[in-house]
């Protein structure tokens, strides 16, 4: 060990092997540099509690801030780096830079009621109030905004009851996982530390499971590259010089005896090399697509265990993307890149080594002139990756718009702007137009160019090996149009491998974002060993609940509720109040920043995902048929359950009555192609399929929203009885839905504001009473509801005959 | 239905007074009434940065909306502006140093607002794109936001980069 460190110490003298730098965020609260310099104005950075690194020192000027603070105070260091002299200058050395202080304020932790992080378009700024008045700390860009809102939490904590070693050890630095160096947000490595040569290998290791019909192709492929360079010494060469040169002094039967020999054996080879590269397609059609099979196999299984988090984040034509597309890159890489690689790789190498043998001189020429082409080539390529990614974004516009015009056709219709879309698509469509032609003119100029200068090269060849053949005897005419042929050969593999990099860069690059879904940790995991709970009674608990999509944009603040095992939880409030949220954080599709979420009185995070999942049903106001018929839909949480239980999961649901009327019933094909539903008939169905999972907690996420009255009647009257024995947590903004809850939480601006049961609510004349009035007022206005308006009438005056 | 039915009520430009406390934040009077401090937001950020300002108070509650800040007073409009600049402020890059891919992930080397600043964007196709007319927005993996306000102003070699992911 202690030579390895010396060896290392060595190495790092050296400049060949870079020393590891410190990670973690946590390791250099203040870093050494800019501590020296604080003891040195008198500032004591021993008790540092917690510190920021921001990149602004003002609205609109970049510079380094450094924030901190301590039990006695905030402090706000500026500094200038200034770059130190270096005895050599290197090139592409990065300077050597030391921190030079410029102003440091201190603000008496006193004077500080309360600190935010306050959010500009693409900056932030770190802002406290002390006595009502507001006062700036430092601005910072909108990428440190996460950062920035935890150090505002870790202060606040801090000043309110030194409760903040809870957010400290939160990670919000993002370092290089193998050097520690600062990195973009969702990246494990810097760039320096991406490991291409591992990527390569695990790429590899998807061919492990065929490593012995790999072996076999590539010689296969290593054999038939090989015969193809020695055929030319048959085809032109022994042709021309044993056979039809006019020297010879042979024969007529000698010299048919030669021909028939050169062309046997021409034969033999040729269909002895087409019948290997037989061999090798065919094993590499066999290869292949279970190859690429395991990938995308490999891709969804990563995807299915990956949190809700994960998708919301992502785009899902990104995601759709790395199955397909990614997927594709590789495939088509190894199917016909590989093995052609391989062939040309041979046949380059092989035929400069014959053209060696044959004459020095002429191979020199030529590869000067392959130099030459092998400069042109990128260029050229270059220039057509642009040209085909004009062609390639042109067309993704005309397709979008497309899809656009199809999607939205029933509104262009009313609003008669089938005129206007006519002349958007034509404006694309001549872009693209515009671009093909572009694309084509460069290509029919550009190749014919490159073969020209080919056949330059090809004349100059014939003519100075003509010249040496016929002065100097140093060349036979068999062997000079042998070495012709050869040059043409060489073509095809020179072209191939000057863009076989990019393609395999393409390759690399979907195998790297493969490997990302692949390696992606999900949010919500397991414990190691969950608890599995014998009798799940469903009890639910909400303690100070905190979440946020966003950082600093709480959706939930400091929540808390409690609802017993068969207890019914009516959950009102405005759009965007935080509902929907909530019911996520009960199914634990997310985990809350800081709180817990207990059922039966356990932590959610103790509890075993499987089990919770199987006992919460959701009915969400996203319906999501999947594709199959309306039976497989329904039995879709119990796969086993009988044709009899779908059937009175339909009927308890309201959804058999328009089942049966169908041509297909049960058996109607629905999801993206099928039957086409309306939202109601929809929603039936997604009630049915919960009906049918038997859940211990219920989630009805505005289940009833897109019903007509007497469908949501005949619906409540159903789930009433499904709700026996359940918790059942319904998320309504129709009051009337909630009428049988037996408490009520108003959520508002992600604060439970109020929290009762419905006559506590109503005696309270709060938030509730109002929005009940509201209603009220609204359903009899446009004169319909007065049913229910009726009911709720009748439950008040109960409610005040029994006060 | 007539459109004139959806002109809307501006507030009256005399009745506002914007100013910028001790600490440098913007408060607002409304008939003589002070608001306190107050948040703008361009409703056109590309097109008409000083039309159309909404004001919120810090409840994010709107205020009113301003149809010109050239309408309010001298001092009012300058503090307006300043605020909004600051509120607004957008790192501009002024020239393209390099652009590298390494898989799949683009590595930026830039200058910003004259000073050399390196970033880096993933899914460029969607992370880099036009906002409104020639205003080239660019998002960066941390989050971060660019902007090249005229691209075919912008100097031949950076335009030459970005191009080949732009629309």
């Amino acid at each position: 060990m202690k030579i390895l460190e010396i060896l290392n110490k060595v190495l790092y003298k050296l400049h060949i092997k870079k020393p590891p730098r410190p990670s973690g965020p946590q390791k250099e609260m203040i870093p050494e540099p800019v501590r020296e310099i604080l003891e040195k104005e008198g500032l004591d950075t021993s008790s540092v509690i917690f510190s920021i690194k921001t990149d602004m020192v003002s609205a609109e000027q970049y510079g380094d801030n450094l924030i901190f603070f301590d039990d006695k105070g905030v402090y706000c260091a500026q500094f200038r780096e200034k770059e130190l002299p270096q005895k050599q200058k290197k090139k592409h050395k990065k300077p050597d830079l030391k921190p030079e202080l410029l102003k440091i304020i201190s603000i008496p932790i006193d004077e500080i009621d309360e600190m935010f992080a306050e959010q500009y378009l693409a900056t932030g700024q770190l802002t406290y109030t002390y006595n009502g008045e507001y006062y700036s700390l430092g601005y910072f860009s909108i990428g440190l905004l996460e950062r920035a809102d935890n150090f505002k939490k870790i202060f606040n904590a801090f000043k309110k009851d030194r409760s903040h070693e809870q957010y400290t050890s939160i990670d919000t630095g993002n370092t290089c996982h193998k050097c520690g160096a600062p990195i973009p947000k969702g990246l494990k490595y810097c760039k320096d530390c991406v490991d291409k040569k591992s990527t390569v290998k695990r790429l590899f290791s998807f061919f492990g499971e065929v490593k012995g019909k790999m072996i076999f192709m590539i010689t296969a492929v290593l054999v038939s590259s090989g015969i193809n360079i020695i055929i030319p010494q048959f085809s032109t060469q022994k042709l021309y010089d044993d056979v039809l040169n006019t020297d010879n002094t042979l024969g007529y039967d000698d010299l048919f005896k030669g021909l028939i020999s050169v062309v046997l054996t021409m034969a033999a080879l040729k269909i002895s090399q087409q019948l290997l590269t037989l061999v090798y397609q065919y094993i590499v059609a066999g290869i292949l697509p279970e190859v690429v099979y395991g990938i995308k196999l490999k891709i969804f299984k990563a995807m299915q265990k990956l949190s809700v988090g994960f998708y919301t984040h992502k785009q899902t034509g990104s995601l759709m993307d790395r199955v397909t597309r990614d997927a594709n890159n590789i495939y088509w890489f190894f199917v016909d890149g590989f093995p052609y690689l391989i062939a040309n790789a041979v046949t380059v190498a092989g035929l400069i080594v014959i053209m060696f043998l044959t004459s020095v001189k002429l191979t020199l020429i030529i590869l000067f002139a392959t130099g030459f082409i092998l400069f042109l080539y990128p260029i050229v390529n270059k220039k057509f990756r642009k040209l085909h990614h004009k062609v390639w974004v042109q067309n993704s516009r005309l397709t979008s718009k497309v899809s656009d015009n199809i999607n939205g056709h029933r509104i262009i219709k009313a609003f008669s702007k089938e005129t206007d879309e006519l002349s958007e698509f034509d404006k694309i469509s001549s872009g693209l137009l515009d671009a093909e032609i572009k694309s084509a003119n460069t290509e029919g100029t550009v190749f014919p160019i490159l073969s020209i200068i080919i056949y330059i090269i090809s004349a100059v060849v014939l003519g100075v090996g003509g010249v040496m053949a016929v002065t100097t005897n140093e060349l036979t005419i068999g062997e000079l149009l042998t070495f012709v042929v050869y040059l043409q050969m060489l073509q095809a593999p020179i072209e191939f491998l000057s863009w076989v990099t990019t393609w395999w860069a393409r390759c690399v690059d979907s195998a790297q974002r493969v490997f990302e879904i692949m390696d992606t940790e999900p949010d919500v995991q397991d414990k190691e060993n969950p608890v599995i709970l014998d009798d799940f009674k469903g009890s639910v608990e909400l303690n100070e609940i905190q979440f946020e999509y966003e950082p600093a944009h709480p959706i939930i603040k400091n929540l808390s509720l409690k609802i017993e095992a068969g207890e019914m939880l009516g959950i009102v409030g405005k759009t965007g109040a935080g509902k929907t949220t909530l019911s996520n954080l009960i199914a634990r599709l997310y985990d809350p920043k800081e709180g817990v979420v207990k059922i039966d009185g356990l932590d959610v995070k103790e509890l075993s995902s499987k089990q919770l999942r199987n006992n919460i049903g959701i009915v969400s106001q996203d319906i999501f048929l999947f594709m199959g018929t309306i039976a497989d839909n329904i039995r879709y949480a119990r796969p086993d359950a009988t044709n009899d239980e779908v059937i009175a999961a339909a009927k308890a649901a309201s959804a058999h009555s328009f089942i049966s009327k169908l041509p297909d019933g049960y058996e109607t094909y629905v999801g993206s192609g099928g039957q086409s539903l309306s939202g109601g008939e929809r929603q039936r169905i997604s009630i049915a399929r919960t009906i049918i999972q038997n859940p211990k907690i219920l989630i009805l996420d505005e289940a009833t929203a897109a019903m007509d009255t007497e469908t949501e009647r005949n619906i409540q009257n159903s789930l009433s009885e499904l709700k026996a024995g359940r918790t059942t947590i319904a998320i309504a903004h129709r009051l009337s839905t909630l009428r049988d809850a037996d408490k009520l939480a108003v959520i508002d601006d992600g604060e439970c504001i109020e929290f009762g049961t419905y006559d506590e609510l109503i005696e309270k004349k709060g938030a509730y009473y109002n929005m009940y009035k509201l209603q009220e007022e609204a359903l009899r206005f446009i004169g319909i509801g007065e049913e229910n308006c009726d009911d709720e009438e009748e439950k008040e005056k109960e409610h005040d005959e029994n006060r | 239905m007539k459109t004139d039915k959806l002109s809307i009520e501006f507030l009256k430009p005399e009745s506002c007074n914007f100013s910028f406390n001790d600490n440098g934040f913007l408060v607002m009077t409304l008939s003589n009434e002070p608001i306190g401090r107050v948040k703008l937001i361009r409703t056109y950020p590309y097109t008409l940065t000083d039309e159309y300002i909404c004001v919120h108070n810090l409840d994010d509650k709107e205020i009113g909306i301003i149809r010109d800040l050239k309408q309010l007073d001298e001092s009012s409009c300058e503090c307006a502006k300043k605020e909004l600049e600051n509120r607004y402020y957008c790192p501009t890059v002024t020239s393209i140093k390099s652009v590298k891919e390494r898989m799949g992930h683009f590595y930026f080397q830039t200058i910003v607002d004259g000073k050399e600043k390196n970033f880096t964007v993933r899914d460029i196709t969607r992370n880099m794109r036009f906002a409104s007319g020639d205003t080239l927005l660019i998002f960066d993996m941390d989050g971060n936001r660019y902007v090249i306000p005229e691209f075919e102003k912008t100097e031949p070699k950076s335009k030459r980069l970005l191009e080949p992911y732009l629309y």
